[in-house]
């Protein structure tokens, strides 16, 4: 009797589920044309939504490479952080504008950046060459001019790494400052004496030097300034291979200098590559010589593809061009 | 598809998918947070006008804020709701920047330079972008009618996009896309921002 009951019950409330139903489906059926319309068009439009990002998600290089056909390389997150850091640095944003808009027309102008993160900051670092088991790479080197201390302490925990990001963050915008044609002397930082690398070394790219270590007008600011590197063209994606056999010792990314690596080598030898379209090595990671550890691009403040070539032995930065010929076929 | 007030058109969502599988910086989010901070300028000069919004559609390239008829607005109350929301980016550009400059923050940077595009973008003397709407407010205000000299300014300004598009190489085509589009928009006689005008 109990379980009649609660057939029955069920039966009711089914049958008043079926009814209740039916006036609604009744008026769904009068809904205008137009209106109907639209809910069509906006469930395709939501699919495709998520038919994107499904895309996305399933094909990201895709994306992309298509990205890049699309905006030519320009790199708007660097160009809108530029912007963003010019509004109140003082700098003339018409310039920056124009340096921006120059990354269109222009592939072939020099690099941005005036400025280099200091030493000091990658004085904590370790000595990973004697790791190395190859020992030809990793022959002795001696300076000639100069001590160099900072590549003896060990232990580059993720604190040093942040306090050097954070340096190298931080600096651009204090020494944008325009150096006055009057001034011939170097920054003290900067050692134009030659240095004899007694380990084997190559040549990280082969192109065009479009910018030479130095004071030169900067390429888009037009305020003179001295360039702590050299920068090479060649086309956007050429291997970028390390200077010599080391450690990779930072990776990242920055407005100025967009994907970046440092290569720390013997005897407190680094090589820093600015401006790449993609790093292909990890921090800590053991490099050879002639290893390719990034491809090129004109990531961060950039008017186009090349790399910036920076050479320090400690607190100094060196010359780079007494121990490249990228120019040489 | 509505929500609440907010009426969702669907080119809106194919433009959101377009963007979305396009977007390899994670920029898009910037982006929509700048733009709602925009839209949230001209409500906030809308509410203090004493306007009654009776929807917001979003459209590709842009929001359109419809009053409803209630709104009565004279042309001193249209430069407030039109210059609101271009100074809303402007201000934060010049906040996140400063912002930026005192926590070393690349990421305030990069959001000041969103902020600061968007501002200028929507300044653009162009009929159907706020620029356009506030030089015809003070056009009205000043002389009583619109002046032939914004017609000049509204075309010129879209063939000097279109030509800068063609100028540059790739990264610039984007720029005759928009000039093509703002073409369009404003021949359609749609406003981005358009409370109807009672006066």
């Amino acid at each position: 009797m109990c379980d009649m009951r609660m057939q029955t019950g069920k039966r009711a409330v089914a049958r008043r589920e079926f009814y209740a139903g039916r006036p609604r489906r009744r008026s769904k059926q009068e809904i205008d044309p137009r209106k109907k319309g639209l809910m069509i068009r906006t469930a395709l439009s939501l699919f495709f939504v998520l038919l994107t990002v499904l895309m996305k998600l399933l094909f990201p290089s895709g994306a992309e490479s298509l990205h890049g056909v699309l905006t030519g390389g320009l790199d708007y997150k660097a160009a809108f952080s530029a912007l963003g850091r010019a509004i109140t640095s003082g700098e003339n944003l018409v310039e920056v504008f124009r340096g921006i808009a120059l990354g269109g027309f222009n592939t072939e102008i020099g690099d941005a950046e005036t400025v280099v993160p200091k030493q000091s900051a990658l004085s904590a670092t370790p000595t990973p060459d004697s790791t190395l088991t190859d020992p030809d790479q990793t022959v002795e080197a001696v300076s000639v001019v100069g001590e160099n201390e900072s590549g003896e302490e060990g232990g580059a925990g993720g604190a040093e790494g942040e306090y050097f990001e954070e340096l190298l963050l931080r600096l651009p915008s204090e020494e944008l400052e325009e150096v006055p044609e009057t001034n011939k002397s170097t920054p003290k930082n900067v050692s134009y004496e030659y240095y004899v690398l007694e380990f084997e070394t190559t040549d990280p790219v082969k192109g065009t030097i479009t910018s030479s270590f130095g004071y030169r007008k900067h390429p888009i600011s037009g305020k003179r300034s001295f360039h702590y590197g050299v920068d090479i063209a060649a086309a956007k994606g050429t291997n970028i291979v390390a200077f010599a056999s080391g450690t990779v010792e930072l990776t990242g990314y920055n407005a100025t200098y967009g994907n970046y690596l440092f290569i720390r080598h013997k005897d407190g030898i680094q090589t820093f590559y600015g401006h790449c379209s993609k790093v292909l090595v990890e921090n800590g990671q053991l490099v050879r010589m002639g290893e390719v550890v990034a491809k090129m691009g004109s990531t961060g403040y950039s008017t186009g593809s090349h790399l910036h070539f920076e050479l320090r032995n400690g607190e100094l930065i060196l010359d780079p061009i007494d121990f490249i010929s990228p120019e040489s076929a | 598809m509505h929500l609440g007030k907010v009426w969702i058109r669907p080119s809106f969502l194919i433009f959101l998918g377009i963007l979305i599988y396009f977007d390899s910086d994670r920029l898009l989010l910037l982006v929509f947070a700048a733009a709602a901070m925009h839209e949230a300028g001209h409500l906030a000069a809308i509410r203090f006008c004493g306007g009654d919004v009776r929807e917001l559609v979003l459209t590709p390239f842009g929001a359109e804020i419809r009053l409803s008829n209630s709104s009565r607005f004279g042309y001193l109350q249209d430069l407030l709701v039109f210059l609101s929301g271009p100074l809303v980016n402007l201000c934060c550009s010049i906040v996140c920047s400063l912002l930026g400059k005192r926590w070393n923050s690349e990421f305030l940077f990069l959001f000041a330079g969103v902020h600061f595009v968007l501002g200028l973008y929507n300044l653009l003397p162009v009929s159907i972008l706020d620029g356009g709407q506030i030089l015809r407010a003070l056009s009205f205000l000043l002389f009583d009618s619109e002046i032939f000299f914004l017609r000049f300014l509204h075309y010129g300004t879209m063939l000097t996009l279109f030509a800068a598009g063609v100028a540059g190489q790739g990264g610039a085509l984007w720029l005759c896309v928009l000039s093509l589009w703002l073409l369009l928009k404003s021949l359609a006689g749609e406003g981005i921002v358009n409370p109807p005008r009672m006066m």
